[in-house]
């Protein structure tokens, strides 16, 4: 029988079939309407896995993040079928972003960590908002 | 006039408000040794924040029989309140074993060390992406709870 490496208990386990995304895939609006940080993020499932499109507090528009990059799906454990999160990078240049976003009773938790890569003086900092399911995805 | 790029308006800084170069984001407030409040955790057991020549690094425990797994020290970056600010909201570390890559993002809240935990397996065992969430109570509390 083959052994898994492991570096703590709950690792020694896998699935039985692959990620479950129907769970989580949609439009997560911001429970705060007077956000200044993410207004909304669309959640959308293709072949290859899950995508992430995330819109940011701008005006007069939100500013479109466009998909991120290396969009990660997690489950609620290493043989979990059910979705329970993600992690996604932006890169903007000027700045990056990482997002890591978790489920909870019904809300997406949605934590971010900004760098800025400028010389701007900004502090690199932390974000945390949630958000609460809007509406389906179109099946394609 | 120099443009400041921005994605949200949180990106938005007047001159003004930018914080002194001179002041650096302080972990001492996450600073010590925190004990998982889950004493029968298959996760992590023990996490301990420190700072090495100004430095903050976090080293983890898993729960392995018979002692815990340690995971060594890495350094950590901290993350300020906002971006005018220089006081330490959270702690963000990677572990990269190899075999898999385990993110911790930790912040304190009302006494009580919550540790957000992204693993990734990199091995091609099928195992799931997986996200856990436990919480650790600092171990010189322990120490005074017994006198």
């Amino acid at each position: 029988m083959e052994t898994l490496p492991y570096v703590r208990a709950k690792d020694r386990r896998r699935p039985d079939g692959p990620l479950d995304l129907s769970g989580i895939t949609g439009t997560w609006r911001n429970t705060n309407p007077n956000t200044s940080g993410l207004v909304k993020v669309i959640l959308s499932h293709y072949e290859d896995g899950l995508a992430v499109q995330a819109f940011g507090a701008c005006e007069p528009e939100p500013c479109e993040w466009g998909e991120a990059d290396e969009v990660v799906a997690c489950a609620a454990g290493p043989a979990s079928r059910q979705p329970m999160g993600f992690t996604a990078q932006y890169h903007f240049g000027f700045m990056k972003t990482r997002l890591e976003a978790n489920l909870s009773r019904g809300l997406l938790i949605i934590a971010g960590f900004h760098t800025f890569l400028d010389d701007s003086g900004r502090s690199d900092y932390f974000t945390r908002e949630f958000f609460r399911f809007q509406q389906p995805t179109p099946t394609e | 006039m120099e443009t400041v790029h921005y994605t949200k308006a949180d990106d938005q800084v007047d001159p003004g408000d930018l914080p002194d170069a001179d002041v650096f984001i302080d972990p001492a407030v996450l600073a010590g040794t925190w004990i998982n409040t889950n004493r029968h955790t298959e996760g992590i057991v023990k996490v301990v924040i420190a700072l090495e020549n100004g430095v903050p690094t976090v080293q983890a425990f898993g729960a392995c029989e018979p002692e815990p797994c340690d995971w060594g020290v890495v350094q950590a970056k901290m993350f300020a309140e906002n971006a005018s600010s220089r006081t330490a909201k959270t702690l963000s570390a990677v572990y990269d074993f190899g075999f898999m890559e385990t993110s911790l993002q930790a912040f304190g809240k009302l006494g009580v060390l919550v540790v957000a935990i992204f693993t990734r397996f990199k091995d091609g065992s099928g195992r799931a992406p997986y996200f856990d969430r436990e919480f650790f109570y600092e171990a010189h509390t322990a120490a005074s709870d017994a006198s």
